[in-house]
C-alpha cells in the first residue's frame, strides 16, 4: 500500500528548526530534536532536505528573505523618519524571535571561522538579494554600499537578540541608545531617502 | 593565574580559533601541548565550558588593556578606534576563538543567572576599557562595549574567512563606521 503524504511536512520541519537552532548553540542542533518538534522522523528530514547543513541554508535563505522584505517595507514606509525605520524593522524581529534567535546563531553573516566557500556562496547570494535595498544608500561604490547594509543587518538583529533574550530590556530609554548606536555609526555615510 | 593554568589558556585559544565550534575541539589536544594528562586539566577546570569561559575572560583582559592604553595614546575617539582596529589585527588567534566562541557571541542564553552574569562581568569591563565614559547608566557600558567589541570581532574576522581583502581604505572605513557610532556617547571625545 503507498504511504500516506505527510502535510506540511516542509513547513513543519522549517518551523521546528528555528525553534530548535533559535535555542541551540552553533554546533548543538539536533536533527533528532528537530523531528521530535515537528512529530516526525529523522528520515522524513533527511528524505526532504538531504542534509543539516541543507536544512540550515533554506532556513537562513527563509530568514534573509522575510528579514530583507520588513527593510525595503520600512524604508518605504517611513523614507523621511529613521527612527520610525529602525523601531519598524526592530518590532519584526522580535515579533520573529525564533528566527531572529536563528539568524543569531546560524547565519554566516555573523562571522565564525567557516570554510572560504561557504562565506562565498552565503555572501554572493547576500548581495544580490539585498541588491534592492543599495538605492536607499547614497555612497560611492556599491562595495560600500554593501558593507554598510552588512552592518546594519547584525547590529540590528542583535539588537532585536538582546531584547529577545532579556539581556535588554525592551522599554524607551533602551531603544533610544540602541538608536543612537545604530545610526550614529551608519550616520556619517548614510541618507535614507 | 600558574604558568600551568595559562599554558592550558593560551592552547584553548589556538584550539578554540582552529576549530569551529560547530567542530568542536579537543582537551586531549589541549592537555597534550601543555605536557599535561587529561585528567590534570580537568581537576584545574573542571569543564570543557570552564575553560572556554577562562579563555574568554583572558582575552577580554588582554582588550581591556589594549582599550586602557588606546585612551590614553589618543586625541580623540577616531584614533581611540583605530588603534583597537589595528590591536584586533594584531591578534588573530584570539579574534578567530572569539568569533568560534566569543563571550558576545550566540545569544541564547537560556539561563537568566548567566544572562546577568555575563551581563555584569560585561559592564565591569566597560567600566574598566572606557575610562573616558562619563557616570553613564550601566546598560550604555554594555552596549558601547558589546558594540565595540563585536564590530571589530566582525571587521577582523571579515578579511580572516576571506570575505574582504586588509587594506588601509578598508580598515579606515571599519574605523570610521565604528567612530561614528560609538562617539555620540562619548561627550567631548577620548581623555
Amino acid at each position: 500500500m503507498p504511504r500516506k503524504p505527510i502535510e506540511n511536512a516542509d513547513e513543519r520541519i522549517i518551523e521546528a528548526t528555528f525553534k530548535i537552532g533559535g535555542n541551540s548553540p552553533r554546533g548543538s542542533l539536533s536533527t533528532k530534536d528537530i523531528a521530535v518538534e515537528a512529530g516526525l522522523s529523522e528520515f522524513t528530514i533527511f528524505s526532504r532536505f538531504k542534509t543539516k547543513e541543507n536544512l540550515i541554508n533554506v532556513c537562513n535563505a527563509i530568514t534573509y528573505d522575510v528579514f530583507l522584505k520588513s527593510n525595503i517595507k520600512a524604508s518605504e514606509n517611513h523614507k523621511d523618519d529613521r527612527r520610525a525605520f529602525f523601531d519598524e524593522v526592530l518590532d519584526e524581529l522580535i515579533a520573529n524571535a525564533e528566527m531572529t534567535k536563528f539568524a543569531g546563531n546560524y547565519s554566516l553573516a555573523f562571522p565564525r571561522q567557516d570554510s572560504v566557500q561557504a562565506y562565498a556562496v552565503f555572501f554572493d547570494s547576500f548581495y544580490e538579494k539585498w541588491r534592492p535595498m543599495f538605492a536607499y544608500f547614497p555612497l560611492e561604490s556599491d562595495e560600500q554600499k554593501f558593507r554598510v547594509i552588512t552592518y546594519g543587518v547584525r547590529e540590528i538583529v542583535q539588537d532585536a537578540l538582546y531584547i529577545v533574550s532579556g539581556e535588554i530590556k525592551d522599554i524607551p530609554e533602551n531603544r533610544n541608545l540602541m538608536y543612537d548606536l545604530f545610526y550614529g555609526g551608519m550616520r556619517k555615510f548614510v541618507t535614507i531617502v | 593565574m600558574t604558568e600551568l593554568e595559562e599554558c592550558l589558556i593560551l592552547s584553548t585559544i589556538k584550539e578554540g580559533a582552529e576549530n569551529p565550534s560547530n567542530k568542536r575541539f579537543s582537551t586531549k589536544e589541549i592537555a597534550r601541548c601543555c605536557r599535561i594528562s587529561e585528567y590534570t586539566l580537568f581537576s584545574l577546570f573542571k569543564t570543557k565550558e570552564r575553560l572556554v569561559t577562562a579563555a574568554n575572560d583572558y582575552i577580554m583582559n588582554e582588550i581591556i588593556e589594549a582599550s586602557k592604553k588606546a585612551a590614553t595614546a589618543s586625541s580623540n575617539v577616531q584614533e581611540y578606534v583605530r588603534k583597537m582596529l589595528f590591536f584586533g589585527f594584531s591578534k588573530p588567534m584570539e579574534m578567530t576563538f572569539l568569533a568560534n566562541y566569543g563571550f558576545w557571541n550566540g545569544k541564547t542564553e537560556k539561563d537568566p543567572e548567566r544572562i546577568s552574569r555575563d551581563y555584569e562581568k560585561a559592564v565591569l569591563a566597560a567600566k574598566e576599557a572606557f575610562h573616558f565614559l562619563k557616570d553613564y547608566d550601566e546598560v550604555v557600558y554594555f552596549l558601547v562595549w558589546s558594540y565595540i567589541t563585536r564590530n571589530i570581532n566582525y571587521f577582523v574576522e571579515t578579511v580572516y574567512d576571506g570575505i574582504i581583502r586588509d587594506s588601509i581604505e578598508y580598515r579606515d572605513f571599519c574605523a570610521s563606521l565604528l567612530n561614528a557610532g560609538s562617539s555620540i556617547l562619548v561627550e567631548g571625545g577620548v581623555k
